[in-house]
């Protein structure tokens, strides 16, 4: 671990993902405190204006200031985030342990119901999920994190199956090891490091997919700025004001270009045979 | 004959997983609020209206009557009638399917230009500058929300330099901001997955054997390591390319490009239960078969994969 | 293409098309009409009585599907006195019956060709009307195409040919509108329309009146129940802001529950925005400190929908009032506010109600008699003024048309004093054209004629 974090820093692209990952968290943890405005309050008397000394990034529609708007974004996006990864990671990882470890016709079932899960891309099932669940922010959170339930699943399976029939797992086991005390002390450990890797990369889809069900419609509810709802209410105006639509979309990038440096960082550290020298 | 055997193994996978989307799916659509009839009676509607409409589109009957009765007419390809337009949603699907799969070609064409050759030259000047640049690069393409970039395109061809059409389709022309923006996204992941198992297969011993032995690079690196590499690429290309298919629905919105994807999410906003329904089971049937083709060709160009437990892979 | 008896004009009046003239019995339950001679259908047959009376009981056929049908049960039977004579007996006596015989609805077609086509004739229309443009032909989701009727009955047509393409996104018409692909389009996106009107190739046209709008209160709710509460809300929403910068000035606030060309119109003060008179109403009515509300909104239904909801909410936080917004799919929308009062969940819905038959009655009875309460009616409000009810009562059966006048002016006054809404604007219906495109007819309720347009050079 400390080896991982000692390898990191020294990763150029990793400290620079890790920099802006650890900056929208900071950002979005003190968002009630660093906005220049209260990103809820409207005045139609000064809506779309462009950036000026004022409001540096604009005004909306409503009159609202753009950055600030932007920075309390992040509490949303990053909030959606890490959540619905957990939610997916938390479910997964068991079932994948278990039906792996334990095999047998539940294992079957789980991998059908996986594969009917796959059977759609993630975006036609996040939609489906939240026109049906209805919008709002944990219906959000649960339609995506469903979506990545599967691949959870599939990954600790395939890392149970690969451990499970290595010589001293077979030999703890004639040892007399109970099941649960291998599972967790051998078997748990192997999955760490292409776990991380995914989880992290994963934050990154996990706030596109949010923002692209908020660009659409589905989700946080206005008058919360979320950026990718925010991107489609600016997309009325994009003729007139495009800046309504650039910045929240910078914004995205930006975070979730930090989450995957860190991300690819961490798995060329981990993955000796990507490693670049 | 074990090919056989594997294939009918995996259609028999195939029509379980699309039976179990249907089911759930119309379970799903039926149990939720709001109520079909009524919408198309339109607001202003009396109850005598709408329960002549309910009468006339069967949807008075109990629940698992219109279940059986909707399976039952999905073997023969009839998935009902738009509740919006009353046209049978399989000609609507149909008279989309082809924009989209011409979206996905060209964009997934574009992406594989663009996207293995800039692999294969990060891997072979590897730990570069140049390596450096294309990793840059991917991991640049797969951070931005393809919506935006779509809209920032917009923006610049059609509203500032006037070279392009906003949206809709019909010329050539209209096809290119969709296939640019997707195809940037795609070819990050190609770009990649081609470096890494380009360098995955160099690394291997029976190709430092052939190098060893003296063989001229450059055959060494087209002969083996090229198509072996490739192999890996060309799965994770038919996985992508089924997902296309998929319509990349939030592209097509932004650009108005009619195909599936957008009519799917039209559905959903319209609540149009049939077109949902129908147009979601066309995707998946088209996706899983991709899958399986995809799967079989690996199975085919890479002798060393056996054909059970192919599912370990991830 | 297919025309009605009597048409509403521009000017907001009714007048007689295929009809010639009527008379109306002393009780209200005879409607004798005469209609035009030599007028002839598409497909070459004359239009008579007859043709009159099939077209008037197909809407009463329940096997025919006829949006809003239940307004013309009240016709109990139709006869022909002669080639040119039809009478229609009623059920009750109904004074807006003419204007019902506005609407689209009720054109007349060709009972030749009706029976011809049978059950085509959801999809193929040809031969059945009497107006400037016949059916060629009908490209579901594509295109509608007409062609001029050249035995056509009133002045000619100028164009020769009328193709209506379907294009749902606005901003690809607007392209399409810029680029020559089309001659003219219904609603460009309203952000664009002032860079539209400096454009010397794009000629704007807009209607004076097409849709109400405004914001409906559940007056059975807490603190909604008080006059004085709504009446706040009334003041504490600036209309006029809302109009110029959220719709671009493609609205005109209202002054009065009745669009300006209705029976009963007056023009009444107006809620001017107030934000303190507002909150010393809430105080003087018990809340100074505010309370909670849920609006709902439609997304996308009306013109900026989702905005004018959140700039209404976010003027309502300024006096006080805690707003939860949501805004559902125009499905799930209809659903939620179609409730009966014990299980209505909102307090607040912004909503539009449309202009289309040139009737008092069918502005204000099923939105705010008592005996409406949704799902029964419109009436979301849970409005209950028994004087508001007597009145229209009376104004349905009384065939004067000046008493009916003074009745619904009574009826303008109470409504817009007791505030079961906020009172909004009137939405603009526009339409853009290129420059050489001459004499659209723009109607006062979102419909626009081409019978006397043409294209210059």
């Amino acid at each position: 671990m400390n080896e991982t974090l000692r390898l990191l820093l020294k990763h150029k692209g990793g400290l620079i993902g890790l920099c802006i990952v650890l900056g929208s968290v900071i950002t979005a943890l003190l968002s009630n405190f660093i906005t220049p405005y209260n990103p809820y309050d409207a005045d139609l008397n000064r809506a779309l204006q462009s950036p000026s000394i004022k409001y540096p990034l604009g005004t909306d529609e409503q009159g609202r200031d753009i950055l600030s708007r932007i920075i309390y974004g992040s509490r949303f996006s990053l909030f959606i985030a890490f959540t619905s990864v957990a939610i997916g990671a938390l479910i997964g990882i068991p079932i994948g342990l278990i039906s792996g470890y334990y095999g047998g016709w539940m294992d079957y079932i789980v991998q059908r119901i996986t594969d009917i899960l796959l059977a759609l891309p993630g975006i036609v099932l996040a939609l489906a999920l939240v026109a049906i669940l209805g919008p709002g922010l944990m219906n959000l959170i649960i339609a995506i994190g469903i979506g990545f339930i599967p691949t959870y699943i599939r990954l600790t399976r395939g890392v149970t199956l690969q451990v499970k029939s290595m010589e001293y797992i077979v030999a703890a086991k004639m040892l007399g090891l109970s099941n649960f005390r291998i599972i967790f002390r051998h078997i748990l450990p192997n999955i760490l490091p292409p776990l991380t890797v995914q989880l992290t990369l994963h934050i990154g889809s996990a706030i596109l997919g949010a923002a692209g069900l908020g660009f659409l419609g589905l989700g946080v509810q206005p008058p919360h700025p979320e950026w990718g709802a925010m991107i489609g209410t600016g997309r009325s105006y994009i003729f007139r004001a495009p800046h309504l639509v650039l910045f929240p979309g910078l914004a995205l990038f930006l975070v979730v270009l930090g989450f995957n440096l860190l991300g690819s960082a961490l798995q060329e550290i981990l993955d000796p045979r990507l490693r670049r020298g | 004959m074990a090919l056989l055997r594997y294939l009918l193994k995996r259609l028999f996978g195939l029509f379980l997983v699309v039976f179990g989307i249907v089911t759930i799916l119309f379970f799903i659509l039926n149990l939720t609020p709001g109520d079909p009839a009524r919408l198309l009676a339109g607001f202003e509607a009396t109850e005598e209206d709408v329960e002549t409409i309910r009468k006339a589109l069967g949807l008075d009957r109990p629940l698992h009557e219109r279940y059986l009765r909707y399976m039952l007419n999905l073997l023969r390809f009839d998935l009902g009638n738009s509740l919006r337009t009353g046209t049978p949603v399989i000609e609507e699907v149909l008279a989309r399917l082809p924009n989209t799969i011409l979206l996905a070609v060209s964009s997934m064409s574009l992406a594989l230009v663009i996207g293995i050759p800039l692999g294969i030259l990060a891997a072979v000047k590897n730990n570069s500058i140049i390596d450096y640049l294309v990793l840059i690069f991917s991991i640049i393409g797969n951070s931005i929300p393809i919506f935006w970039l779509g809209l920032m395109f917009i923006v610049l061809f059609s509203v500032k330099l006037h070279l392009l059409p906003a949206g809709g389709s019909g010329t050539p022309l209209h096809l290119i901001l969709p296939s640019i923006t997707i195809a940037i996204y795609l070819s990050s992941y190609i770009v990649r997955f081609t470096r890494a198992s380009i360098l995955e297969v160099l690394n291997q011993e029976f190709v430092r054997y052939a190098f060893s032995k003296g063989l001229p690079r450059n055959i060494v690196l087209y002969k083996h390591v090229l198509r072996n590499a490739l192999i890996p690429v060309l799965t994770i290309s038919g996985l992508q390319f089924g997902a296309l298919l998929g319509g990349a629905p939030i592209t097509e919105t932004v650009f108005a490009w009619p195909g599936i994807g957008k009519y799917i999410v039209d559905s959903i906003f319209a609540k149009d239960y049939p077109a949902v329904q129908g147009s979601v089971f066309i995707f998946a049937l088209a996706y899983a078969l991709v899958n399986l083709i995809t799967d079989l060709l690996y199975v085919i160009v890479d002798p060393r994969v056996k054909l059970e437990g192919g599912e370990e892979s991830e | 293409m297919v025309e009605p008896l009597f048409i509403t004009d521009v000017d907001g009046k009714i007048k007689p098309l295929l009809a010639e003239s009527y008379e109306v019995s002393s009780d209200g339950l005879v409607y004798t009409i005469k209609i035009k001679k030599g007028v002839k259908f598409h497909d070459g047959t004359p239009l008579t009585a007859e043709a009159v009376k099939f077209s008037l009981e197909r809407l009463l056929d329940p096997k025919v599907r006829v949006p809003g049908r239940h307004n013309y049960l009240v016709m109990k039977k139709i006869e022909v006195v002669d080639d040119y004579t039809v009478r229609i007996y009623l059920k009750y006596p109904f004074a807006p019956f003419i204007s019902l015989l506005t609407g689209t609805n009720t054109g007349i077609m060709s009972p030749n060709s009706a029976k011809k086509l049978g059950d085509k004739i959801t999809k193929d229309l040809t031969g059945l009307g009497t107006g400037p443009f016949k059916f060629v032909e009908w490209v579901k989701g594509d295109r509608l195409v007409l062609e001029r009727n050249d035995n056509y009955w009133g002045e000619k047509p100028k164009l020769r040919k009328i193709i209506f393409k379907i294009v749902p996104d606005a901003h690809t018409r607007e392209a399409m509108l810029l680029a020559g692909d089309l001659d003219m389009i219904v609603l460009p996106p309203a952000a664009d329309i002032p860079q539209l009107a400096k454009n010397p190739d794009v000629k704007l046209w807009f209607s004076n009146a097409s849709r109400t709008m405004f914001v409906v209160i559940n007056t059975m709710y807490g603190p909604l129940r008080d006059v004085r509460v709504r009446q706040a809300l009334n003041y504490a929403v600036d209309k006029e802001a809302i109009v110029k910068k959220i719709l671009f000035g493609l609205g005109t606030p209202v002054d009065s529950p009745l669009p300006w060309f209705f029976p009963g119109y007056k023009s009444l003060t107006p809620y001017k925005y107030d934000p303190e008179k507002a909150k010393q109403l809430l105080a003087e009515a018990g809340y100074p400190n505010g309370f909670e509300v849920t609006l709902f909104s439609p997304n996308g239904r009306y013109l900026f929908d989702k905005e004018v909801s959140e700039a209404i909410a976010s003027y309502l936080e300024k006096v006080g009032i805690k707003v939860r917004i949501q805004i559902l799919d125009w499905p799930t929308f209809v659903a939620s506010i179609l409730q009966p009062p014990e299980k209505a969940q909102f307090q607040l819905i912004f909503l539009g109600w449309g202009v289309g038959t040139p009737d008092s009655h069918f502005q204000f009875y099923l939105r705010f008699h008592s005996k409406c309460f949704t799902p029964n009616g419109f009436n979301f409000h849970f409005y209950n003024n028994s004087e508001v009810d007597k009145l229209l009562d009376e104004a349905m059966k009384t065939l004067d048309p000046e008493e009916r006048e003074v009745m619904y002016q009574r009826v303008c006054e109470i409504l817009w004093r007791d505030c079961p809404v906020i009172w909004l604007y009137m939405q603009s219906y526009v339409v853009a054209t290129s420059s050489k495109v001459k004499d659209i007819i723009m109607y006062p309720y979102e419909m626009f004629g081409l019978q006397k347009a043409y294209i210059e050079g």
